[in-house]
């Protein structure tokens, strides 16, 4: 049985996404994989990793932490942080797949859900393209596997005529397969996962044979808490998994960290040609969001209301590489207020009616009032019209 | 130090590491003395703690007779490296000895510093022994987040080490450890460690620090005058560099001589996990007794059997948790525990597998078990024999007798009067309440009879009433006094919580008396003679009653005498008086002397009667809610008793209030009404009284008022009293266009005072018409009632 499941081709668009990733890009790409991105911190940790991998796994366990958490290796390389925030979150999830039980990220859209999930596919199978992307027209062919159906009239029922499925590829090879938006995906779609999840095989039936997962196969699932309840987990699929909750980032100061090194990184891949953006503004973006999202000023002081939209770091992040691109091209590459006036108000009024008010409520109570703040108010006013 | 004889084996206090650890070397030491931080007063008490039925925790109380509120507690756990020394001599026929500070020489300093600073009133009863748990001082609560040396000396270690806090560093150094040592070389690694670390170190971690030491060592070479070879130290680990004895014994001999010293004894007393526990203020405290007591007990496998301890709570609160999740969880937790570098999962890594996978990320489930895992609560027992007062075991006794356990867990109780066993579980809680021992608190009914009679305003049951109910009803009193009890006033409901403390305060009773009865009798006594206010005294009065304390009566009734003369304030009369009315009416039950209870009441009241009319009842509002209140009680009170002239006389000063139309409204509307229930005015007068407050002359503030005493508390009422609910309507049917609309918010505002269940049943009652007036005749719209008759026709299927 293991012969075959080893022997099974990959065929269809997966195959040419492979020879993807294993030459590099004629032409630089819009955004590279992470294990593109980062492969030379990954061939750094791979050459001093000397602990135990657990079977199929490119890093060991303390390497994947090191490559996700940021650190100096013994030759003082070093790697950049990939999530800032707790520890905890990142060790637990690596110690949940070197246990061969599914991962469960769960979280408030923007933080770092997705993000994590590539890394941590990227770190142990090398490979974060394996990815199955839930949305509420996901069938179980994209999850089990499909059928070229110009091979299947012609030869009938034949291995050649099977599509693979991402998560079925990565059993056959042990490696990580990604599940985006879980919650998305209709309830009876996501049930199939069970017998892969608790049986490590999937059968099919129409060859009369099945692949079993080769050891290093697991799942690493993303998950909405706003759309709880939309398609909720059945408590069989649910156990199969460990759930870690990622948090929003505890302090401003993580916060504009993260933003900082995401908007410069992402700047570099768009070839911006603006300067580094100031602290300042980042600080203030981040002040912005943070209070609108807690219903609070910062201080404490004084109680906000929240507007529908979703203000997580993510967001932020967006809203910065805008007012950059904004600078870059029609300003004179500093990044200024009236800049980021635009992106700010597109991220937080996504109701018209509620939202805006909201919005010019905290630019007259707040914005206003703050030291040093008169040119965003400004260019917010400007913008509102 | 070995050549000395003398082998220092400093601990964590309440550390199951360091218990095994002790064990170990104490095996291999043979000493012929062991020394345990400990007082010395408590010396006298250790052949009790080899007694098979002690149970630990329990805490040795060393106290001065005379200050009560400074007792020192020394609590030690089955998992306290201290408790484990204490047996292993005890067991062996070793000898075994406290050697810190007397508490008697503390307790003395304390006052004499007491004295030199503003007194604070002492907090009795409240927990004395949250200011004076110093026992253990050796690691003090890390309140910043950066704690000098001395407060929190494991803080720094655990820098050094990389691990974010010393808890937790010390649990997985120390704590965790199961396998044996050879050679102590855990002592001697916490001996170097100490010994750098109060090299750094400027001060001593608490007042008494140095003088401690001094006498620590002052044992030691006593002992070692002995003649005593082989000398086991068992102490904190901070202290174990101070205790070589070669320093200088003049020194010492300066710090502990002349000291100041107060007479103390010393007894066992029970103690729970809660107490063991940080979060209850003792310094020494550790996070989670019941992990900690969990890593004691059990010998392997530490994580599944925490985690199915775990499971198992869960599914106490009705939340899944499978074996096959458990199975997962310890799985998770061993990979983490793997991948942090530690060879075994410790409290951390357990939690966030927890978390993962039992609870999906969801805090919740946790924090619900939170105390039952992280304290584990239990309590321990302390052999019968043991020397303890009197009151002690009189309590003991009656609650063996009674069945009613002393748990420190929370727990409700509901008694039936009419039981014997219950009446006197009610008896000894209220007894006990008197001597300031609140063991259990008392929840109010929630099936009032009155509120389904309609009165909720006016028939308040007090818990009193339940019991002299059930008292009366047992000694024959009419038929329809009985049938109330099975609705539920005889039910009282108590929640009960044993708290450790309490056996300080048992101690400190026991001066009153050897039993609860007589201690309560002998306190409250003393406690009468001090009370000067009326409703104070009044309210010590239906307690005596409940506490079933009869011999209190004439005391009490003596003094109500002599204060009741003396006050000539009407408000506080008139407080007094329902309770007073209860016990006047009950109170030859008791075979108390009520004669002379009722004289004094008859003369209260006749004297609110005279005083009533005459004062200036023009308030501000919320006096003169607190004024309705008491109107009402009395009236129901004097109503309940049945006294005809008291009665009358009562009537009559209300009857004269509201004639003299200068009382507030709010008080002029409720009198009115009360006088119309008591028949003292007919129908004819209500709807006169009515339309003069309501017409257009008076103000419409004056009217609000008026409906809202008229009505308040009042909804079922004009429900159900016809004549009531027709004077309104007629009133409000003859109101003028113009008038209405200045009227409108005044009803308004009167009708908000009803519940929004009441409002709607007035509503409806008013929408299904009715009449107005009971002599009116009913008048049917027939030309409209027959439009409906189609539909009905058709919806019945008659053929039409």
């Amino acid at each position: 049985m293991s012969k075959r499941t080893a022997t099974t081709s990959r065929n269809g668009a997966s195959a040419q996404k492979a020879a993807a990733v294993e030459n590099k890009p004629a032409f630089s790409v819009l955004r590279e994989h992470a294990e593109q991105q980062f492969s030379h911190e990954l061939a750094e940790l791979t050459k001093h990793d000397t602990r135990q991998r657990p079977p199929n796994w490119k890093l060991s366990p303390w390497a994947v932490a090191v490559y996700l958490l940021g650190g100096k290796l013994d030759n003082g390389f070093e790697i950049s942080p990939k999530y800032i925030g707790a520890r905890r979150v990142i060790e637990i999830a690596i110690a949940t797949l070197a246990t061969d039980r599914a991962l469960l990220l769960l979280g408030v859209p923007g933080t770092a859900k997705t993000w994590v999930s590539e890394h941590l596919a990227a770190a142990i199978s090398g490979d974060s393209t394996l990815l199955i992307q839930g949305t509420a027209g996901t069938s179980e062919e994209q999850i089990r596997y499909g059928w070229n159906y110009a091979r299947l009239l012609a030869e009938g029922p034949s291995q050649a005529a099977l599509v693979p499925s991402p998560l079925m590829y990565a059993m056959s090879e042990g490696k990580i397969a990604r599940v985006e938006e879980m919650t998305r995906i209709p309830s009876d779609v996501q049930d199939s996962l069970i017998t892969i999840l608790s049986e490590k095989t999937l059968p099919i039936p129409e060859l009369n044979t099945e692949i079993q997962a080769v050891k290093g196969f697991n799942v690493i699932a993303t998950s909405n808490d706003r759309d709880r309840g939309v398609n909720e987990l059945s408590s069989a699929l649910k156990r199969r998994y460990n759930t870690v909750v990622l948090p929003l980032p505890a302090t401003p100061e993580e916060e504009v960290d993260i933003v900082q090194r995401r908007v410069s990184s992402l700047g570099q891949a768009l070839e911006l040609p603006a300067e580094a953006p100031a602290l300042r503004e980042i600080q203030r973006v981040v002040t912005v969001f943070r209070e609108l999202r807690s219903g609070v000023t910062q201080d404490g002081s004084a109680k906000l209301k929240s507007p529908s939209a979703t203000l997580s770091t993510a967001e932020v992040i967006s809203v910065v590489t805008h007012g950059l691109s904004l600078a870059a091209h029609f300003g004179d590459g500093t990044l200024r207020a009236h800049d980021l006036a635009a992106g700010i108000m597109g991220a937080i009024v996504k109701d018209p009616v509620q939202d805006k008010a909201i919005w010019q409520e905290y630019l007259e109570t707040v914005v206003k009032e703050r030291d040093g703040w008169s040119d965003l108010y400004r260019a917010c006013k400007e913008m509102m019209g | 130090m070995k050549d000395s004889g003398i082998h220092v084996l400093g601990v964590r206090h309440h550390g199951p590491g360091s218990a095994r650890s002790v064990l170990e070397a104490l095996e291999r030491l043979h000493p012929d003395l062991i020394l345990v931080e400990g007082p010395p007063e408590g010396n006298g008490a250790l052949p009790i703690a080899s007694a098979p039925t002690i149970q630990p925790p329990v805490a040795l109380l060393v106290y001065a007779p005379e200050h009560m509120d400074r007792a020192g507690y020394f609590p030690f756990a089955e998992f306290s490296p201290e408790w484990n020394a204490l047996q292993f001599g005890l067991k062996r026929g070793i000898v075994v000895r406290f050697m810190d500070m007397p508490i008697g020489h503390r307790i003395a300093l304390d006052l004499i510093e007491k004295q030199s600073q503003p007194p604070t009133p002492p907090t009795l009863g409240a927990t004395p022994s949250e200011a004076s748990v110093e026992g253990h001082g050796m690691d003090e609560d890390s309140q910043s987040d950066a704690p000098e040396i001395h407060q929190d000396p494991l803080y720094w270690l655990a820098r050094a080490a990389g691990f974010s806090d010393g808890e937790r560093w010390w649990d997985y150094m120390v704590e965790q450890r199961r396998r044996s040592d050879q050679g102590g070389d855990i002592f001697k690694a916490i001996l170097h460690a100490m010994t750098a670390l109060r090299r750094t170190a400027t001060q001593q971690p608490d007042r008494y620090g140095l003088i401690r030491e001094a006498f620590m060592r002052r044992s030691i070479r006593a002992a070692q005058m002995e003649g005593f070879k082989r000398i086991a130290v068992v102490c904190g680990a901070w202290h174990a560099p101070a205790l070589s004895p070669k320093g200088s014994v003049r020194a010492d001999m300066a710090l502990t001589s002349n000291l100041p010293r107060v007479e103390t004894q010393a007894v066992w007393v029970p103690w729970t996990h809660g107490r063991l526990s940080r979060l209850t203020g003792y310094s020494a405290g550790i996070v989670s007794p019941g992990w900690y007591h969990h890593l004691w007990t059990t010998k392997e496998d530490v994580a599944t059997g925490w985690i199915t301890q775990v499971a198992r709570l869960l599914r106490e609160q009705d939340l899944d948790a499978s074996p096959a999740q458990i199975i997962d969880a310890v799985r998770l937790s061993e990979a983490l525990a793997a991948l942090r570098d530690r060879p075994l999962p410790g409290l951390p890594e357990l939690n966030e597998a927890i978390l993962a996978t039992l609870c999906f990320g969801n805090p919740e489930p946790l924090r619900m078990i939170y105390r039952k895992l992280m304290i584990g609560e239990r309590m321990g027992r302390i052999p019968n024999h043991a020397p303890t007062v009197p009151l002690q075991r009189d309590l003991e006794r009656t609650q063996t007798v009674l069945e009613m356990p002393a748990e420190p867990t929370r727990k409700d109780m509901t008694l039936d009067l009419r039981e014997e066993r219950d009446l006197n579980r009610s008896i000894l809680l209220h007894r006990l309440r008197l001597i300031e021992i609140p063991w259990g608190a008392l929840s109010f009914n929630p099936r009032n009879p009155f509120a389904s009679r309609g009165q909720p305003a006016l028939g308040q049951s007090t818990p009193g009433s339940s019991l002299l109910r059930r008292i009366q009803g047992g000694l024959g009193r009419p038929a329809e006094e009985v049938e109330t009890d099975k609705t539920g006033t005889s039910l009282e409901k108590w929640t009960l919580e044993w708290r450790p403390e309490f056996a300080v305060r048992i101690i400190e009773m026991s001066a009153w008396g050897h039993t609860v009865q007589e201690a309560a009798t002998a306190y409250v006594i003393a406690l009468i003679v001090r009370t000067t206010e009326l409703p104070k005294l009044t309210r010590l009065i239906e307690l005596t009653l409940l506490a079933d304390l009869p011999a209190l009566i004439d005391p009490l009734m003596s003094q109500l005498q002599a204060r009741a003369a003396l006050t000539s304030d009407v408000n506080v009369i008139m407080d007094a008086i329902p309770s007073l009315v209860k016990l006047a009416r009950y109170g030859n039950v008791r075979n108390t002397d009520s004669a002379l209870l009722i004289r004094i009441l008859r003369e209260l009241v006749l004297r609110v009667c005279v005083m009533l009319p005459n004062m200036n009842l023009w308030l501000a509002q919320e006096p003169q809610n607190e004024m309705l209140t008491r109107i009402n009680q009395m009236h129901v009170a004097l109503l309940n008793w049945g006294e005809t002239d008291l009665c009358d006389q009562w009537l009559k000063a209300l009857h004269e209030i509201i004639g003299r139309s200068n009382a507030p409204a709010l008080l002029t509307g409720r009198m009115v009404r009360l006088l119309f229930e008591a028949g003292v005015i007919g129908v004819d007068d209500l709807r006169r009284e009515a339309s003069k407050a309501l017409s257009q002359s008076s103000t419409p503030e004056y009217a609000a008022s008026w409906l809202e005493g008229y009505l308040r508390g009042g909804a079922v009422l004009l429900l159900h009293d016809e004549v009531l609910w027709g004077v309104l309507r007629l009133w409000v049917r003859e109101v003028k266009p113009a008038m209405f609309k200045s009227v409108l918010p005044v009803l308004r505002r009167a009708f908000t005072t009803f519940s929004a269940a009441e409002r709607r049943k007035l509503g409806e009652r008013l929408r299904a018409g009715g009449r107005t007036d009971p002599d009116e005749p009913v008048i049917i719209d027939s030309t409209r009632g027959e439009k409906t008759l189609a539909v009905l026709a058709l919806l019945l299927g008659i053929e039409g």
